[in-house]
């Protein structure tokens, strides 16, 4: 009796104070490096053009012929600057307020791959010889200490949201549908990229003294496109800032020296 | 406690939620975006050398750089932005 007197008093409070809030996060991946060098050879062979959804034929044209410098210019700048292995959490659309820290290290997904999988893709990468026996046991040391902190690595993922691959497409550029098979998904999320990353040129080259919006495009998938959407936080590894202040988005592109573990 | 309290909890919750109105309930929608797992980045550089779309040199820099990156994710700050600046 005294539990169903409690959930009244609960769901009173809740429906008197004006609403009821269900937090749902979803999660995105962003691509690997070696993704995003195959869609700019995709890219620079012409292949993707059927994403392109071009109308005007002398537009079109005029993209083509600068194509090439484009994509030479992408893969100095993708190989140029430094990874990004840093996480962030994005306003859903149609928000009324950000999600707050507690709220989602409560609810949300991790911020980073669960620990499961990225142990086992750790052992493949060694069975593959791009780890040491060294490295791996210190890389897998490393892991067990952060997953010491449960906002950033959950033990294991079973929601819908992560593909298998881990790229999902909801609420993030308008794709809703989740297309059927990885290597599917994959491709598509490659040409999403790029896509707009060609637009991005374009558009940067039809307004005199523009520049790319984010020139970084190590940065995660969400910001290599337009910023459309403020980030609620975010987790920057090689972030030097203050706590609480608020680096601009074309700072993210340069991380601070790596702190020590 | 009566044997039919867990259900009547939830009857009674149904029945309220039923009644509230439409507007009292909100969904939200973060994404978070992340990064891939640091096997599966080097794993995809492994097979973009392989097919000649990485140098020799390209591959053992960005390796070297992508482990120490990682490596940086258990020290990592959480930023929350002070003011409303969307475009």
């Amino acid at each position: 009796m005294r539990h169903l007197g409690t959930l009244a008093v609960w769901t009173l409070g809740a429906l008197g104070a004006g609403c009821i809030s269900i937090n749902e996060p979803r999660a995105q991946e962003s691509l690997t490096t070696g993704d995003k060098l195959r869609a700019i050879e995709l890219a620079a062979r012409g292949e993707p053009w059927w994403e392109l959804d071009i109308h005007e034929p002398d537009r079109l044209t005029s993209m083509r012929e600068r194509l090439p410098n484009w994509c030479q210019d992408l893969r100095a700048r993708l190989l140029g600057n430094p990874p990004s292995m840093y996480a962030e959490l994005w306003e859903g659309r149609h928000e009324e307020r950000p999600t707050t820290v507690a709220e989602y290290a409560g609810r949300g997904p991790g911020l980073y791959p669960p620990v499961d999988r990225e142990r086992t893709d750790l052992r493949r990468a060694h069975a593959a010889g791009l780890l040491s026996d060294a490295e791996l046991a210190e890389l897998e040391s490393l892991l067990a200490e952060q997953s010491k902190r449960p906002a950033f690595r959950r033990p294991s993922e079973a929601r819908e949201v992560f593909a298998e691959d881990g790229i999902t497409f909801g609420g993030l550029g308008g794709d809703r549908g989740i297309v059927s098979t990885p290597d599917t998904r994959r491709t598509h999320a490659n040409c999403r990229w790029m896509r707009g990353w060609l637009f991005d040129y374009a558009n940067a080259e039809r307004v005199v003294g523009a520049e790319l919006p984010n020139p970084d495009p190590n940065a995660p998938m969400a910001k290599s496109q337009r910023p459309w959407r403020n980030p609620s936080f975010w987790v920057d590894p090689g972030s030097m800032a203050e706590p609480g202040s608020m680096a601009e988005p074309g700072s993210m592109a340069e991380p601070g020296p790596p702190a020590t573990p | 406690m009566s044997p039919d309290a867990p259900r009547r909890s939830r009857v009674l919750a149904l029945t309220l939620l039923l009644l509230a109105p439409p507007s009292c309930i909100r969904h939200f929608h973060p994404v978070v975006t992340r990064p891939p797992t640091l096997g599966e980045e080097l794993l995809s550089l492994d097979a973009a050398r392989r097919d000649g779309l990485l140098t020799e040199e390209e591959f053992t820099a960005r390796r070297a750089q992508t482990i120490e990156a990682w490596k940086a994710i258990g020290t990592a700050t959480v930023e929350v932005p002070e003011e409303d600046d969307a475009p």
